[in-house]
C-alpha cells in the first residue's frame, strides 16, 4: 500500500485519482472527529467536505517533515472550530435541540443508553479545547505530540487540557446522577 | 511510572498501543488505585458513545466529489514552467547557440588581426586594396603601369588617399 507522502506526490504529477484514495483512507476519521466536534450530522457531512477541499487548495504547500493525517486533522479542526465561532455569534433555530431532546428521551428508557446520552452530553458541554483534547486522545487515538500538533499548542498543555476535561466529565457525570 | 504518568498514558492503554511490559505495569497499578479505575471507567464508556453514522451514499460519493474538484485544482494550479522538459531543451538550445555564436566571432576577430587587407575588404574598400596591390608590384613594373596607377590616383579623394598611403607603408618596405 503506498503511504500518504507518495500519493500526495502523485496527485502534485497530475494523477487527481491518488487523492481519492487519500479521502478514502481518512474520511470516517475525519467525519467522526467533526461529528464529535459539532455533534450535528448535517454540518459534519458539511464540514466533512470542507475539509478535504480545503486540504486539496492547500496541498502543495503540504511538507513532508509533518505527518499528513495530523496535517489533515489540523484542517479539519480548525475549519470546525471556525464554524462553532460562527454559530455562537449567530445561533441557528432549536429545531436540533428539540429533535435531539425528544430522541434522548427515547434513548433515555434503557440506562446504559441513557448513560451513553448523557456522557455524550457531556463531552459537548465541556470547553473547546479541553473537548479537543478528549476527542483527539481517547477517540482517535492521537499520542499526546500529535494531539500538541494539531492543537497548535505544547505538550504540557494538552495534558492539562486533558485532565482538567475529564475532571469536569467526572464531575458532571457525578453531579448529574446525584441529580436524578 | 508515577500515578500522573499512568493517567496520562490511559487513552494508549485503550488504545492497545503499549508494549507488554508498560501494559503490565499499568494494569497492576490500576488494580490497586481507585482513581484510576474510575477514570478507565469513564474513558472506556466515552469510547462506547458513538457518532452519528451520515450513511453509504456520503462514504461512497465524498471521495469522488473532492476528486473532480482536485482534477480542476491540479489543471487551473500554475505549473513550474522551468521545471518542464521543453523549457530546459529550449534554454539549452539557447545556450548552446551562443556558445558557438561567441566562439565565432572571436575566432573571426583572431584572423582579422593577421590579415590587414581583409580588414580593409570588410570596410568595403576594395577599390583601395586592388590600387595597393597595382603599387606594390610597380616597383619592379613598366612606366606604363606607373601611369595607369597615378591616373586611378587622380580620382580618389583625399580621404581614400590617407587609407592608401597608410597600407601603402608596409608594402613598399
Amino acid at each position: 500500500m503506498k503511504d500518504d507522502s507518495q500519493l500526495v506526490e502523485e496527485y502534485l504529477s497530475g494523477d487527481s485519482r491518488s487523492i481519492e484514495e487519500l479521502v478514502v483512507r481518512y474520511q470516517r476519521q475525519i467525519y467522526y472527529l467533526i461529528y464529535r466536534l459539532t455533534n450535528d450530522l448535517e454540518e459534519s457531512k458539511d464540514l466533512t467536505q470542507k475539509t478535504f477541499l480545503k486540504a486539496v487548495r492547500a496541498i502543495t504547500k503540504f511538507r513532508n517533515e509533518s505527518c499528513f493525517k495530523t496535517w489533515l486533522y489540523r484542517i479539519a479542526v480548525n475549519t470546525s472550530l471556525d464554524q462553532i465561532g460562527e454559530q455562537k455569534r449567530y445561533p441557528r433555530a432549536e429545531l436540533n435541540e428539540t429533535i435531539a431532546d425528544s430522541d434522548s428521551d427515547v434513548v433515555s428508557k434503557l440506562a446504559g443508553e441513557e448513560r451513553k446520552e448523557r456522557l455524550r452530553k457531556a463531552v459537548h458541554e465541556l470547553p473547546e479545547r479541553q473537548r479537543l483534547a478528549v476527542i483527539l486522545r481517547v477517540y482517535d487515538g492521537l499520542s499526546i505530540s500529535e494531539t500538541a500538533h494539531v492543537m497548535g499548542c505544547s505538550e504540557g498543555a494538552v495534558k492539562a487540557h486533558y485532565h482538567h476535561a475529564v475532571k469536569r466529565l467526572r464531575n458532571l457525570l457525578q453531579e448529574k446522577s446525584d441529580g436524578a | 511510572m508515577v500515578h500522573e504518568e499512568i493517567k496520562d498514558t490511559l487513552p494508549d492503554y485503550l488504545k492497545g498501543a503499549l508494549p507488554d511490559e508498560v501494559r503490565v505495569e499499568i494494569e497492576k497499578h490500576v488494580a490497586g488505585c481507585r482513581d484510576c479505575t474510575h477514570e478507565l471507567a469513564l474513558l472506556s464508556d466515552l469510547l462506547g458513545v458513538e457518532a452519528q453514522d451520515p450513511g453509504t451514499l456520503f462514504w461512497d460519493t465524498l471521495s469522488r466529489r473532492i476528486g473532480v474538484h482536485a482534477g480542476e485544482a491540479a489543471r487551473s494550479r500554475p505549473r513550474n514552467w522551468f521545471l518542464q522538459p521543453l523549457p530546459i531543451a529550449l534554454v539549452a538550445s539557447f545556450f548552446a547557440v551562443a556558445v558557438l555564436f561567441y566562439s565565432k566571432t572571436t575566432t573571426d576577430q583572431v584572423g582579422s588581426r593577421s590579415e590587414p587587407a581583409l580588414e580593409v575588404n570588410l570596410n568595403g574598400d576594395e577599390e583601395i586594396v586592388e590600387i595597393a596591390e597595382e603599387l606594390s608590384e610597380d616597383t619592379n613594373g613598366s612606366e606604363d603601369d606607373l601611369e595607369d596607377c597615378s591616373a586611378e590616383l587622380a580620382l580618389l579623394d583625399m580621404k581614400e588617399l590617407d587609407t592608401l598611403s597608410a597600407m601603402l607603408g608596409p608594402v613598399t618596405k
